[in-house]
């Protein structure tokens, strides 16, 4: 307790020098705060949706279509998988989906298209495509003629709701062909996807590709993906000796360069954070050390008296946890309120970036971004911000612990 | 009984690359409850013996024995529990702790020594008042004039009693008058406490006040003279 206000009232005697250095870890701490509640935001955004149209919490794809992405590569007899995965998760979603290359034939043009085949009652269930839909209606499980093409495309193709358009994909043994009629006009906010994808009946590439019960993916919607391992583990087990046929993939695997960009992006941001956490670890050093180097005279003063070196340099490096442990609290304070409008009113980038939409990772995503709290990253951070304002004390408590009382005290 | 006794102690610096004598082989034994003088011109040896002597620094040769121990064979934390439970410091320029209050500059020695509040709150309260610094608690070095200082520093030395308090030229930054009055209260501490007092000064009156005075010259001890 001395000791402890002893520190305190040595970090008050110069206030301004404390104050400096408490700015600086404390902003440290709160730019790094606001900044992971932005990028955490924005990961959960890319991950959902992502997830939710891309892929799904886990995925149960035909034998190496992760590897090939061959559209001939199915899962046989999916509605009998998806069966399976549902009484596993009676709870969550199972939607089946394939993904078709093909060209799009108008009366006017013709061009290359992704279109993905999708059940038009379950889909809505999982991803926003049916609130994408600015002209028209998404498509009816009673339907499998509808399709649904960007507003880009619809433009290429110079044609508008109720016209007709023939596909055209490889099937088992030759290139097929089928006709639709547009039943509605999407815009995702990204160019490129409205230029290039289309929405279809499952039934209808079911004809197309001639794999009748087959689709390229079965997936699995949990509520939090983070289980998505489990249920890996749990559905490979209850396909059994069907599994072979089949390859079952977490989303982190049936999205790997998704996940590698936000593995990336967390890694740039865990060093950019490190760079602030030295330069305030910095800032903590030349205080503390200044401190020590101003008092010598009266830290001899003290070992005179009989103060032990070790309880000096305990002294010491009280002062600069305690500077720490302030700084980090208001940081920890100021990043949480910086923070607070990031997540409640969320931040518009649309200005910015000149479009409603922005293609992150292969994923168009809303230019409004919410942010989201990482407690396990902020409480690691409010953690190495305090080890790191301690361990920049150690060096000037060992040189106060080495001092001679006479030394000390005939130090100008 | 002897509460100091010094044998042959040398004290070699360096300076400039040559080695400076600051004590030359000193013997000198203090009885307990003596008021001594250590009297001589600058550069005769007079802090670096009291400063050896409180184990402040280390000889280069000879011993020195405080209250029966000997300082050379203490080490690191005992050498400071020493320090810290049997001897007082005071110094030419007060040297106290700038943070703390006269209350909280003078408690600090027993502080540290871990004593209950209670009865380290009687013992500070009683220093202070015995070296007339009643009211004055709560002010902090920079509200008190340079005698009220030496005067905080006094009762940091003898708050706990110490078998010894050493003096380093206490009056040399008081004026005559404030000067008069500590002389007159470790004068008064020495009779009616028994605390022996060292000093070391050039100040005529704190000789006149010794009961002993030991004259140094060039790291030696010229002469000894009893009153």
């Amino acid at each position: 307790m001395k000791l402890f206000k002893l520190a305190f009232r040595n970090l008050t005697r110069n206030k301004r020098r404390t104050l400096i250095t408490l700015t600086a870890i404390s902003g440290g701490l709160a730019l790094f705060i606001w900044s992971i509640t932005l990028a955490t935001g924005s990961y959960q955004e890319m991950i959902r949706v992502g997830v939710s149209t891309m892929a799904g919490s886990v995925v149960v794809q035909g034998e190496g279509y992760q590897e090939e992405q061959e559209m001939e590569i199915g899962v046989p007899d999916a509605d009998a998988v998806a069966e399976t995965i549902a009484g596993l998760y009676p709870e969550a979603r199972v939607i089946q989906r394939s993904f078709i290359a093909g060209l799009l034939n108008s009366p006017v043009n013709s061009i290359g298209i992704a279109a993905t085949a999708i059940d038009p009652a379950l889909e809505p269930l999982v991803s926003d495509w049916h609130e994408k839909i600015v002209e028209g209606e998404f498509l009816s499980p009673d339907d499998p003629r509808g399709i649904l093409i960007g507003a880009k495309m619809a433009e290429a193709l110079g044609v508008g709701l109720g016209d007709k358009l023939v596909m055209m994909a490889q099937g088992e043994e030759e290139v097929n062909s089928r006709l639709f009629r547009v039943t509605g006009v999407f815009r995702t906010g990204s160019a490129e996807m409205d230029g290039f994808l289309t929405l279809i009946h499952l039934d209808a590439a079911r004809e197309l590709l001639e794999q009748p019960g087959a689709s390229t993916q079965v997936s699995l919607h949990l509520p939090d993906i983070a289980d998505a391992p489990e249920a890996r583990d749990a559905i490979l087990a209850a396909l059994g000796a069907s599994a072979g046929a089949v390859e079952v993939l977490t989303w982190d695997e049936a999205l790997p360069e998704m996940h590698m960009m936000l593995v990336r992006d967390e890694e740039t941001n865990n060093v950019m954070m490190g760079f602030i956490g030295l330069i305030a670890a910095f800032g903590v050093l030349n205080t503390v050390l200044m401190s020590v180097m101003e008092r010598m005279r009266e830290f001899g003063v003290l070992l005179a008296l009989g103060m032990p070196p070790s309880s000096l340099s305990s002294l010491v490096l009280l002062e600069g946890t305690l500077l720490g442990f302030v700084g980090v609290s208001l940081g920890l304070g100021l990043g949480l309120a910086a923070s607070y409008p990031l997540i409640v009113y969320g931040i518009d980038f649309s200005s910015l970036m000149g479009m409603e939409q922005v293609d992150m990772g292969g994923v168009s995503m809303s230019a409004m971004i919410y942010g989201a709290l990482d407690w396990e990253r902020n409480i690691l951070f409010c953690v190495a911000g305090l080890v790191m304002t301690a361990l920049a004390s150690v060096y000037p408590a060992w040189r106060a612990s080495k001092l001679q009382p006479v030394e000390a005290m005939n130090h100008i | 009984m002897d509460i100091v006794k010094v044998n042959n102690l040398k004290r070699t610096y360096e300076s400039g690359g040559l080695p400076v004598k600051a004590l030359d082989g000193v013997d000198l034994t203090i009885q307990s409850g003596e008021f001594t003088v250590l009297m001589g011109p600058s550069g005769s040896g007079k802090t670096t013996l009291l400063n050896l002597i409180g184990g402040l620094d280390e000889p280069s040769g000879g011993t020195v024995v405080v209250d029966g121990k000997t300082l050379g064979e203490m080490k690191g934390n005992a050498l400071s529990r020493m320090r810290l439970e049997r001897i007082g410091f005071i110094f030419q320029a007060y040297n106290l702790i700038p943070v703390l209050t006269a209350y909280e500059n003078a408690e600090f020695v027993l502080l540290m020594r871990g004593m209950p509040e209670a009865e380290r709150r009687a013992k500070v309260m009683a220093t202070l008042k015995a070296v007339g610094l009643e009211g004055m608690e709560d002010r902090r070095p920079n509200q008190l004039s340079g005698g009220q200082q030496q005067r905080v520093a006094v009762a940091r030395a003898i708050a706990g009693e110490p078998a010894l308090v050493l003096a380093d030229e206490p009056t040399a930054n008081l004026d005559s008058k404030t000067s008069d009055g500590l002389i007159e209260l470790m004068k008064h501490l020495n009779d009616e406490m028994g605390i022996t007092f060292v000093f070391s000064t050039h100040d005529p009156k704190v000789m006149a006040a010794a009961k002993r005075v030991v004259r140094m010259l060039d790291g030696r001890i010229e002469s000894e003279e009893l009153r």
